[in-house]
């Protein structure tokens, strides 16, 4: 069974029953039953991803008629094909997995996920639907969405669209904007993430990843491995910068990705987004090379003040950088909190981005000098507290790209392959389906074609 | 030989050179000499031409903390070595300490000024490279209270530097072997061997050839070492490939991969008494909690994670026979 749009109505062929996702307001993405013997302008039940099929809130009917569908429509990306399905996921991973080498990448999937969380009900097949590019040209800016349409959306102009791709388009070869370029994106970017929440809402699908650090052509190959974006939804969580060669590229490129489809990508600040670390660790050094002034990381650290802390996937998996605080019990304390400032030295922002979990138990003093540690009685509490499944969360170097603690209720993901060029260590990215199961992708480096070895330097060891 | 592999182990001097200032300069260590070698290479890099002057200016930007971090803890690691060492001499005894592939090292000059008896009962022999000897020699020669240190009367400009209590030896480690002869060495002292990552650069024929020397010249030995262990993992795969990239390489990593093969290859040796350890180890377990929070206290440390498998390929051994 296939689907196709344009101009808002949508030409269902093939025969069956299945599911579709549709994309909203906000992106938010939308269950819809397909009845039997399907046809152009049959209704369609509709309901939040997440939410039981009693909650079914619309009725959509297909058609040029449909505002609401339009509506829907209204967001997409035209380039953008909607296979947020089970066919076309599989089609697109079993692609990406391709490796000139063999051991390049491997796959794990836990046989005993705790996160699973059934959401289908028993009227709903499990047939593949695949909807191909929605034209959303001449259609009117949705507010009115009614019950999905929460919060305003920032229409992007043509040309800025426009513009944003053709950035896009020069980051993806590694080359760096110009300083007036990333200012302008920067200011677009402040738009954008300043109208996101402490604790930014979710939805699933979505691929959560752990820290990249400059490893530009690793952040590559996880799009490869975890497949394209806007098509693949992701969630950053932090530590875009320093230590690697390319944080001036990997910040961009990430930054132009959230303001062209903000509601693909989510960032989240990491403990490396700030104006002191980066000082230590390579950011200003980078931009100081590359632009021979410091006005571009003046305009990236600035911009991180409005980068959210943490984020929240269907109300069930907490993602942020670092860990728990002693100064926050519930999740409604960090909304409180006021986040866009310099990462504090001290105090619960602080904390957020800097804890780590530990195998003792209760709060520990930080080894790093900023942060606690906390142990797996603090997880478990934290969780309870605030009805969550998971603490998702990236910080430290594991040498398998994920690691589970405190008995499956934190995990860390680290998804900067050969850590500094010198750590050996694999990188994984976390994929959270539908259902809230997770699965794990692993991958080594990326080989470099293009890349001089001679621009690197060696990292340093004690000789 | 070849040339310019031996260039690129004397260049291993300014890293180590470069690392110990940047642990200064933050606090970690003190070191009241440490400007004048660091002039000194600067110095000589600007008679090179301005490609080497900009060169050193880059290696002595301040370090990563976790270099800083694993500096502090290789000198914290060998000074406690050496202390262990003199601490078991009678008072007034004379003793040797011989450091090979000394480089830059100012050791010596901190022991000498820390307690004046050291002068005369430490009897001081560095060993390296004939280039790195020369440099060296006139650093100590230009300044006056390194010269009254070591007791430098004259100023020969041929055979390195031999006074009553320091001998700089331009000697080519891979020349040593049993039968020879060191000059203005006592087998009769009890001896201190320092190998800083020094014998880890030579093929492990060599190193055994040096050992064995060690062992056959100075019957009252003790051995302290430190280098990289390749851990048979990803890591030390990854180092051996980065310092390849460099030029450098390093046959024990290889040969001797894990602490059970380095104490395996001293007990071989004749050693009576070895004992080797990692440096994470080093770090977590040999410092006072005090010293623990003043190090913490110096600056954020980010890459702990990091730090420790760092930490976890390199080792110190001691190696006695000083129970026989």
């Amino acid at each position: 069974m296939g689907g196709n749009g344009q101009n808002g109505e949508i030409k269902v062929s093939g025969r069956g029953k299945g599911r579709i996702w549709l994309f909203g307001v906000k992106e938010k993405r939308w269950r819809a039953r397909i009845p039997d013997k399907t046809a152009p302008g049959l209704a369609f039940q509709v309901a939040r991803t997440g939410e039981k099929a009693r909650d079914w809130v619309k009725t959509l009917r297909f058609g040029p008629q449909s505002s609401q569908w339009s509506a829907q429509c209204k967001h997409v990306d035209p380039h953008t094909p909607l296979r947020h399905n089970h066919i076309s996921r599989a089609r697109c991973r079993h692609k990406s997995f391709r490796h000139p080498h063999p051991s390049h990448r491997h796959r794990h999937t836990p046989t005993h996920s705790r996160i699973t969380r059934p959401t289908r009900t028993a009227t709903m097949e499990d047939s593949d639907v695949l909807m191909r590019d929605i034209n959303d040209d001449g259609l009117k800016p949705m507010d009115a969405m009614g019950a999905g349409g929460e919060g305003t959306f920032t229409e992007l102009t043509p040309t800025t669209r426009g513009q944003l791709d053709a950035w896009i388009a020069r980051l993806t070869e590694c080359q760096p904007l110009s300083e007036d370029d990333v200012n302008e994106l920067c200011n677009m970017a402040k738009g954008v993430l300043q109208k996101e929440e402490n604790v930014q809402p979710v939805h699933a699908p979505v691929t959560i990843c752990g820290d990249v650090h400059g490893q530009f052509h690793d952040l590559m190959e996880l799009f490869k491995i975890g497949g394209p974006c806007p098509d693949t939804n992701y969630l950053f969580m932090g530590d875009y910068v320093d230590r690697g060669y390319y944080s001036v590229e990997t910040v961009s490129y990430l930054v132009a990705m959230k303001v062209r489809y903000p509601n693909r990508l989510t960032i989240l600040r990491g403990n490396h987004e700030s104006r002191q670390i980066t000082q230590v660790y390579g950011f200003y050094d980078e931009c100081l090379r590359k632009y021979g002034n410091a006005n571009v990381w003046r305009a990236f650290t600035s911009l991180f003040d409005y980068f959210p802390v943490t984020a929240l996937v269907e109300n069930q998996i907490f993602c942020l950088h670092g860990g728990l605080s002693p100064m926050i019990e519930s999740i409604d304390n960090i909304r409180e909190l006021n986040r866009f400032q310099e990462v504090p030295h001290d105090g619960p922002m602080c904390d957020l981005l800097w804890s780590d979990p530990d195998d003792r138990g209760g709060w520990g003093m930080s080894p790093r000098g900023a942060g606690f540690t906390f142990g797996a009685d603090i997880s478990e509490q934290f969780n309870h507290t605030n009805n969550l499944s998971l603490i998702s969360r990236a910080h430290q170097l594991v040498m398998e790209g994920f690691s589970w603690a405190h008995e499956q209720q934190v995990v860390t993901i680290f998804s900067a392959p050969n850590y500094c060029y010198r750590c050996g260590n694999q990188a994984a990215i976390m994929e959270v389906d539908e259902n809230l199961s997770n699965s794990f992708l692993q991958y080594d480096p990326c080989p470099r074609p293009g890349e001089p070895s001679v621009s690197r330097r060696t990292p340093d060891y004690f000789l | 030989m070849n040339l310019r592999k031996d260039k690129v182990v004397q260049s291993t001097d300014g890293d180590a050179l470069s690392s110990k200032y940047s642990a200064v300069q933050k606090g970690y260590l003190q070191d009241e000499f440490i400007d004048l070698f660091v002039a000194g290479s600067k110095q000589a890099a600007a008679q090179q031409g301005p490609g080497s002057a900009r060169k050193v200016v880059a290696q002595f930007q301040p370090k990563l903390p976790l270099i800083n971090r694993g500096t502090f803890v290789r000198h914290h690691a060998i000074d406690v070595l050496v202390d262990r060492f003199l601490a078991a001499k009678k008072p007034g005894q004379r003793v040797q300490i011989i450091s090979l592939g000394a480089g830059s090292d100012t050791r010596p000059f901190s022991l000498w000024s820390s307690k004046p008896e050291n002068r005369d009962e430490i009897l001081y022999h560095e060993i390296d490279f004939a280039v790195s000897v020369e440099r060296k020699r006139d650093i100590i020669m230009q300044d006056s209270t390194l010269r009254e240190l070591v007791g430098a009367q004259e100023y020969d400009k041929t055979t390195g530097m031999h006074t009553q209590r320091y001998h700089l030896h331009g000697i080519d480690l891979r020349s040593i072997g049993p039968g020879f002869v060191l000059p203005g060495s006592d087998p009769s002292l009890a001896t201190l061997i320092i190998s800083e990552c020094c014998l880890c650069y030579l093929e492990p024929d060599q190193a055994k050839q040096v050992i064995f020397w060690i062992t056959s010249e100075f019957t009252n030995s003790t051995i302290v070492m430190y280098e990289p262990l390749s851990g048979q993992d990803q890591f030390g795969q990854v180092m051996i490939e980065n310092l390849a990239s460099r030029g450098i390489s390093i046959p024990s990593m290889t040969k001797f991969p894990s602490l059970e093969s380095q104490i395996e290859r001293f007990k071989a040796a004749g050693y009576t008494e070895v004992l080797a350890t990692s440096m994470d180890v080093i770090h977590d377990e040999w410092l006072s909690p005090e010293e623990q929070q003043r190090i913490h206290g110096l600056e954020f440390l980010d890459e702990r994670e990091e730090l420790l498998l760092l930490l976890k390929h390199y080792c110190v051994v001691w190696a006695s026979n000083l129970t026989k």
